[in-house]
């Protein structure tokens, strides 16, 4: 190992130097807000590191002892996911602070306030168990051998079963958030189990094949023989089930909704976008390293996967109350259509399109799980009487809230792709992609799948529009005042959402962002290319 | 300079979403100051911009360029943006809609002080010069199709501004389907194009259109769809019906939009494109016919109004025609000064009228007005060098423009020929009508309405008013740079040969009209009633004041069976596709929703299910 | 791939369905055939003729559970450190440096433990609350 491949290695170095000293410091200080501050200290500095390393990579990616590839690439999924742990870290901290992230749901439950501060909540952990899962994801995603990829999407996701189940840890006995947060824990756990069980039996048979367990040198083995042998096929199929699950693509994506309703938002945000990012990342290298571009079976697969996942991920979405369930299946929707860039991924354009479409998911996801974990926040302060997961929560938002509902409007489109969003961008990307390669049959399927989402996102913005004459929320300190008597002027102000100034400045950011791209889409292009 | 030439779309269209968007920011409504300070500010500051690169325009030689104002997406071999081609023709229009439309804004500021929608009025309009000046920088017809789009929007909301009213809304309903009929011509047009040239980039099209050996039968096509489109948009024959009724809106509004810029979008399409025009004979032919008949129709129809917008709106026609006969005679350059010198004096007019109309409480009726040329002394002055300028009396601008087009439509023709006849009789027309006006207003006695009047004219209504004034009566003195883009014009080549008979009988027709109102005014044949007994006045008159019957024709041949098929068809066939489509998203969607069922067990069981699935899937394939 | 598998495939198949085919047989045949009788002892566990006595299900203390899990780590990281310790010579001065800093991050994990009160019986947070309850009683 030589200094340049030990330079290469610093962002991960860091990280893993950061979550020591985090572990140490939160052994003897149990502080929540330098907690906080030391996780997005960390989070910079590492940025600052995947930044420094940068220029080396000029020329050619550097391999660092046959495990791992730093390349320009990876960076940028480093960065990526940085990012968007940096935002959930964020919003976990407004959450513990006002103690949805413990009980994310409770409905009409007696709360004792003192119940948050005599028991040990253990917040500092999360945001341990955050880093350590991005860690898993940053080796993740710059893997080249089986054996870190699978260290990598093991560290990752042992870290995140605890991220998902962490309200469990709450001592309140009976609650019913607590049950529920343990069951989408277990849910995922034992699911991913699974899942890992195929990957691993993928692999085994591909090492079977060939004898290697290195992307370049099963290439180098796959590409001296003829054809297909049926092993690697077999191999690679069982591999992407493994994968599929993890991406939730139908028919493995039954976990999702009660994964995403039941773990705490901030975790969620984090399922949903890191942890499904580093996958798709991993995946393209995978099968751009090993040549699986070029074999029938796994597109073959993927395609049908695709398919399914665009059609049911947005008919299971079509009447959906829960916002959480609702962006839980329109997530897998999304990642159908992801799939269908992907499967041009052999091409330069192919590649692009997926990055494209990922950050562009990533960046909206990350967006509307924010200002789902806003409003609940700001739901539980208020002391308000409906589940602020209900979309009826957001009846009349844009006259209570605009600045908000506005922001949220703006994820909503970008991820329905209506034009001048990131999402318009993505989706024009996988267009063009499908286009080029003559997947008719998908993109109609895409077109479809479109449709059929255009509804239910439409709806969410239609029902924030609504004058706030049916209230669906009032506030319970002023019981006396019956909602029809409040004059809209005095609705206006008693009710508006209010946030704090951090997490008002991680929705600017991300709205910005996702315009920002949606108009100058050729900024990011540049970067990717 | 030129580099900053996408500036000014975006000037006012920043604000416009400032306006806009001012719901956002306050709860209340903005003071109505502010809203005029950005609102006429936004294009104030477009219109210094465009001074600016004009005077580096001219001073490079006019040099025609192309500036890409915003890259959108340039990868995987698409290339997306906006891109904007300058040229004399287009910074002439960018002067008048910038220009003008300053003017008007700042009128608008006085004549809409205290209206509710104030902001939105201001907000409308903005938008609505944001997207004319896309209209005319475009470099593509898409982008160009684009801004046709916006203005027709902005058109629509305009002419519906006090939606209260609900024939103000039919009106704009009205102005909308009407011009769409011609968009939906003019889209074909461009699908035609894309088709032939495979590109729509105007100058390439321009420049395959010009070389020989083109596919007459495509231009000729082309060209008669491109023609379709401007008819709609100008409201020339048959599809005038809609500018009357969209008289509606506010009168500033008419004035800017329905008089001195929109309306001339289909005169600029058509010499923007004028080489796909030249390269069919029968193209040119048609779009030559369709002006003469509209201006001569439309003037006979303005002689018999007695709503004073309808009269202008009817004269506005009537000049587009005068801009449509210009461009099918090829006298392009002619065509577009025609377009400059109108747009200065009928926002003149309009302006003007808006004064007599708000100082009269909104009276339109000019048979009860009379006798105000003493009490408003600057709208009076602005009615008789508007009213000069419309009958192109000699030395105003209007004569200029209109004696140019007469003489190269004779030159054209070779002689007598009957689209000259028209044209000429045209003139004639025009000044009886013009003066009718001006007489009926400022003139005679009183009328029922002008004992209440009270000057409404503040300073900043004022200002517009003179500035304008000052244009329309030297506007005729305007060099257009123009000699670059319309290369095949007798005017710019200098091969303009001026015969003296025609350059007579030009001069002469509107003072013919001049002194046929003096003398009709003098005998009162002018006043409400008279003449009624006559065959003219019992049949004719009506015919011309409900525009030559088009509406009624239209109205029985179309609207009337087209909402009876409909009343018909009310639970049609189409209706059941959709509800089915409900029906299957709604089953499919509780099927599916029937196997989350959140037992661990089953989610297990599924997972393995799909394995298998997959796995006998790749078996099999 | 499908002209080389589906040739081998049938048999398979043949096979499976065969199978599949007995085994519905031979239980639809004692379904018929066999003798069903409903008395008191049919469902209760047989246990050697014992007769069983209290719940099967029996609660152990999540103290044992831990004890046992932290020895299985710290055991199993043992196993590594065996390894460098044979091959100390040959990994030389870097595989110093590698070792350190792993037996670095296992010594943070423990101090980290200890902090927790995962070492003490039962928790560390039952231990304070059991003191906590003696002090406001002993307050009262």
């Amino acid at each position: 190992m030589n200094a340049e491949a030990l330079q290469a290695l610093t962002p991960i170095l860091t990280l893993s130097g950061v979550i020591i000293l985090l572990m140490l410091i939160v052994a003897f200080l149990r502080n929540h807000r330098l907690t906080l501050g030391l996780t997005l200290l960390g989070i910079a500095v590492t940025v600052w590191s995947t930044l420094n390393v940068s220029p080396l990579l000029e020329t050619d990616p550097i391999a660092v002892t046959g495990l791992l590839v730093v390349s320009r690439e990876s960076l940028l999924f480093y960065l990526l996911f940085l990012l968007s742990a940096a935002v959930v870290s964020i919003l976990a901290f407004h959450s513990f602070e006002q103690g949805t992230a413990i009980q994310p749901e409770d409905s009409g439950e007696k709360r004792n306030k003192g119940d948050f501060h005599t028991r040990p909540t253990f917040q500092e952990e999360f945001y341990l168990l955050l880093l350590i899962s991005l860690l898993g994801a940053i080796v993740l995603v710059s893997a080249s051998h089986f054996a870190t990829l699978f260290l990598g999407l093991e560290l990752m996701g042992l870290a995140l079963y605890a991220l998902i189940a962490f309200p469990a840890i709450h001592a309140n006995r009976n609650s019913r958030s607590k049950d529920q947060a343990l069951e989408a824990g277990f849910k995922y756990l034992v699911l991913s189990a699974l899942a890992t069980a195929f990957l691993l039996f993928g692999i085994a048979l591909i090492y079977a094949q060939y004898g290697q367990l290195q992307f370049a040198a099963i290439n180098a083995a796959a590409a001296a023989g003829q054809g297909t042998p049926v092993l690697l096929a077999i191999g690679l199929v069982l591999l992407l089930i493994g994968i599929a699950f993890k991406l939730s693509l139908a028919p493995f994506h039954f976990w999702t909704p009660d994964v995403y309703q039941g773990a705490p938002t901030p975790a969620t945000a984090y399922v949903a976008t890191v942890s499904k990012g580093a996958v798709i990342a991993i995946t393209l290298k995978l099968f751009s390293d090993i040549g699986a571009f070029e074999m029938r079976a796994p597109m073959q697969v993927f395609a049908v996967l695709a398919v399914t996942s665009m059609l049911a991920g947005n008919l299971l979405a079509l009447q959906q109350e829960n916002i959480k369930r609702l962006l839980a299946y329109s997530s897998i929707a999304h990642i159908g259509y992801l799939i269908v860039a992907f499967l041009v991924g052999r091409q330069e354009f192919g590649r692009e399109a997926v990055i494209y479409y990922l950050v562009a998911y990533i960046v909206t996801t990350l967006g509307a799980f924010a200002v789902v974990s806003l409003t609940a926040d700001y739901a539980r302060r208020a002391n308000t009487q409906s589940s602020p997961y209900r979309i009826s929560f957001y009846k009349g938002m844009f006259w209570r809230s605009p600045w908000l509902a506005t922001s949220f409007t703006m994820m909503l489109l970008s991820l329905a792709g209506i034009p001048l969003t990131i999402g318009f961008i993505g989706k024009f990307y996988i267009f063009a992609a499908g286009v080029q390669a003559g997947y008719w049959a998908l993109l109609s399927a895409v077109i479809l799948g479109s449709a059929i989402g255009l509804y239910y996102y439409l709806r969410i913005i239609v029902m924030m529009v609504q004058r706030p004459g049916a209230v669906v929320h009032d506030d319970a300190s002023s019981g006396e005042v019956s909602p029809g008597e409040v004059s809209p002027s005095a609705k206006l102000t008693h009710e508006g959402v209010s946030i704090a100034i951090s997490g008002q400045m991680v929705l600017a950011v991300l709205t910005v962002a996702l315009l920002a791209f949606g108009i100058f889409p050729q900024i990011l292009i540049n970067w990717i290319q | 300079m030129q580099d900053y030439i996408g500036w000014v779309p975006l000037l006012p269209f920043i604000g416009f979403v400032l306006l806009a968007g001012a719901a956002l920011f306050r709860k209340q409504e903005i003071p109505e100051t502010l809203s005029a300070i950005i609102g006429a500010g936004s294009v104030g500051l477009a219109a210094l911009l465009v001074a600016l690169i004009g005077r580096e325009f001219l001073a490079n030689g006019a040099e025609p360029f192309t500036v890409t104002a915003w890259q959108w997406i340039d990868t995987g071999g698409l290339q997306a943006g906006f891109s904007f081609y300058i040229d004399g023709l287009t910074l002439v229009m960018l002067g008048v809609i910038t220009g003008v439309g300053f003017l008007i804004h700042l009128y608008s500021a006085g004549y809409m002080r205290g209206d509710d929608g104030y902001r939105r009025y201001f907000s409308y309009l903005n938008l609505f010069v944001s997207a004319m000046l896309i209209l005319v920088m475009a470099d593509n017809l898409a982008l160009l199709y684009l801004g046709w789009e916006g203005v027709g929007l902005c058109s629509y909301l305009l002419i519906g501004f006090w939606y209260k009213d609900a024939a103000n809304g039919a009106a704009a309903r009205k102005a909308f389907i009407v011009t769409r009929v011609g968009d939906t011509a003019m889209a074909i047009g461009l699908c035609v194009l894309f088709m032939h040239f495979g590109t729509l980039d105007i100058q390439q099209i321009n420049g395959e259109a010009g070389a020989p050996g083109v596919d007459a039968g495509i231009a000729t096509l082309a060209a008669l769809l491109l023609l379709g489109g401007a008819v709609g948009k100008s409201a020339q024959m048959p599809l005038q019906t809609w500018l009357p009724d969209a008289m509606a809106g506010p009168t500033p509004v008419s004035a800017l939009i329905h008089a001195a810029t929109m309306v001339t979008a289909g005169v600029y399409l058509i010499a923007r494109t004028h080489p796909l025009f030249e390269a069919s004979e029968f193209a040119m032919m048609a779009v030559a016919t369709v002006g003469a008949l509209t201006l001569f129709i439309a003037g006979c129809s303005a002689l018999v109004q007695s709503d004073i917008k309808r009269i202008l709106a009817y004269s506005t026609i009537s000049q587009i025609g005068y801009m449509f006969f210009a461009l099918g005679v090829g006298a392009w350059s002619a065509g577009i000064f025609h377009l400059v010198t109108h747009a200065f004096f009928k926002a003149l007019l309009f302006l003007a009228a808006g004064s007599v109309i708000l100082s009269l409480h909104h009276e339109q009726d000019i048979f009860r007005m009379g006798g105000l040329r003493k009490k408003m002394p600057v709208t009076f002055l602005s009615f008789v060098i508007g009213c000069a300028c419309l009958a192109a009396l000699p030395f105003t601008s209007g004569f200029y423009s209109k004696d140019a087009i007469l003489l190269q439509a004779w030159n054209h023709f070779g002689g007598l020929h009957w689209l000259w006849l028209l044209g000429t009789l045209g003139a004639i027309v025009t000044g009886v009508y013009s003066f009718r006006l001006l007489l009926l207003v400022f003139f005679g006695k009183e009328g029922s309405a002008s004992k209440h009047c009270n000057d409404a004219n503040t300073a900043i209504m004022s200002g517009p008013l003179l500035v304008l004034c000052t244009l329309a009566l030297a506007g005729g003195l305007l060099t257009l740079p123009l000699a670059g883009v319309f290369t095949t014009d007798p005017a710019q080549t200098g091969q303009l040969v001026i015969n003296h008979t025609a350059e007579i009988i030009a001069i002469a027709a509107p003072l013919i009209g001049l002194a046929i109102a003096l003398f009709a005014f003098r005998k009162g044949w002018f006043a409400e009633n008279a003449g009624s007994k006559t065959w003219f006045g019992k049949q004719l008159a009506p015919w011309w004041r409900n525009g030559w019957g088009f509406d009624a024709a239209y109205d029985a041949l179309l609207v009337r069976p087209f909402t009876g098929l409909a009343g018909l068809n009310k639970s049609d066939i189409v209706d059941s596709f959709y509800k089915f489509t409900i029906q299957v998203s709604q089953v499919l969607h509780r099927q599916l929703s029937a196997t989350q069922t959140g037992q661990l067990r089953w989610y297990a069981m599924t997972m393995v299910a799909g394995s298998i699935f997959i796995l006998a899937l790749v078996a099999l394939l | 791939m499908v002209d080389v598998v589906v040739p081998e495939l049938w048999p398979l198949i043949a096979y499976f369905l065969a199978v599949l085919g007995l085994v519905v047989l031979m239980l639809t045949l004692s379904h018929f055939l066999g003798q069903r009788r409903r008395d008191r002892a049919t469902d209760e566990p047989y246990e050697s003729g014992i007769v069983s006595v209290g719940s099967a299900r029996l609660r152990f203390s999540i103290g044992f559970y831990l004890v046992a899990i932290l020895f299985v780590i710290f055991d199993l990281e043992a196993i590594y450190l065996f390894a460098w310790a044979i091959s100390f010579r040959e990994a030389g001065m870097l595989g110093f440096i590698e070792a350190s800093i792993f037996i670095g991050v296992l010594l943070v994990g423990l101090i980290y433990l200890w902090r927790l009160g995962a070492l003490d019986w039962g928790g560390k947070q039952k231990s304070l609350e059991q003191r906590e309850s003696v002090n406001a009683n002993n307050g009262k």
